[in-house]
């Protein structure tokens, strides 16, 4: 079976179809510095995948759909950019290079093992293990180590978020990047008014099907203020930040460590 | 390990709660300890008076 090669430059037009699928099977298809408009690799049966090379900054600028199970999807020298989307199939192995998502790009990959059904994710990386998105130029990315199972948010709130496999969120709270303004004057009229309670999450809120105990942002809102339960966007949920309701049970915590010991002296 | 990072959020969530009802009850009793000293020294003065 010959081997289909793309030299460089080559652009393939909208809605082409490769369905001599044998030869693409086992040769594999090589596409260096190609373009692909709308474009799709079909293959039925289980037989044994095909590798699509797409090194050498490839840009596939429509849509990519790959039918087969078993390939491979090998963007390893960098800086592949997909316009549209890519879907695989259901075993397929990803080669990490850089792979550049475009505005309103998205890479579809079927469940390990799945039969078809699309669930979006992305199962195996084969080179470093970390699924990272990013917006260029600004900076909020956002990662996936899959080795490690640690989540790292660039922007979360005052600074770095981590999220560990053990459970652990840790957050980076540079005092060098804060301008300080004032301390709580006066924490227990806050700490009353807080009105922590238990609930049940209403289903289109996803909270889950357990009894919880937490806090209604309103009520951390009117408690607390502004700081600690902002306004929502037009249309999101409102929402609050633990730290300002954790500042304030520290500070009553000191308040009530000073009134204890001057009680105490009187006795 | 899985983790589910809304439940891990969810119990910190509930344990800055059942923080806050403490200190809540805390504050209560410091009042209450407060006062009862309070009325002792004022009785304590009254006995005194008195005698």
């Amino acid at each position: 079976m010959a081997t289909t090669n793309f030299v460089n430059g080559s652009t393939l037009s909208d809605d082409g179809w490769f369905n001599d699928v044998d030869a693409l099977t086992y040769e594999g298809l090589l596409l260096a510095n190609v373009k692909l408009g709308a474009f799709y690799i079909s293959r039925a049966g289980t037989a044994a995948g095909f590798s699509l090379d797409a090194s050498n900054n490839a840009t596939l600028s429509g849509n990519l759909t790959i039918g087969a199970s078993a390939c491979t999807f090998n963007a390893t020298n960098g800086n592949s950019v997909i316009g549209g989307t890519l879907q695989v199939g259901s075993t397929t192995t990803f080669t990490t290079g850089d792979i550049n998502l475009t505005s309103g790009a998205s890479i579809l990959a079927f469940n390990p093992g799945g039969t078809g059904t699309r669930t979006g994710q992305i199962y195996r990386l084969n080179d470093t293990e970390i699924l990272h998105f990013d917006t260029e130029g600004i900076g909020d990315w956002f990662s996936v180590n899959l080795n490690t199972r640690i989540i790292t948010m660039a922007v979360y709130g005052a600074g770095t978020a981590t999220f560990s496999a053990a459970g652990v969120i840790s957050s980076v709270s540079d005092e060098r990047l804060k301008i300080k303004d004032g301390v709580i004057a006066d924490p227990i009229p806050m700490l009353m008014a807080l009105d922590p309670g238990y609930f049940y999450g209403k289903p289109e809120a996803h909270l889950g099907p357990d009894r919880q105990l937490g806090f209604y942002a309103q009520n951390v809102r009117v408690a607390i203020g502004p700081e600690a339960a902002p306004d929502p966007l037009d249309g999101r949920p409102w929402g609050y930040f633990d730290r300002s309701v954790l500042a304030v049970a520290i500070e009553s915590m000191k308040r009530h460590e000073t009134r204890l010991r001057a009680l105490e002296a009187t006795i | 390990m899985n983790v589910d990072i809304n439940l891990v959020i969810e119990h910190l969530k509930a344990e800055l709660g059942n923080l806050v009802y403490q200190l809540a009850v805390k504050e209560v009793i410091i009042g209450q300890l407060r006062k009862e000293l309070e009325d002792g020294k004022a009785s304590d003065a009254a006995d005194h008076k008195s005698t």
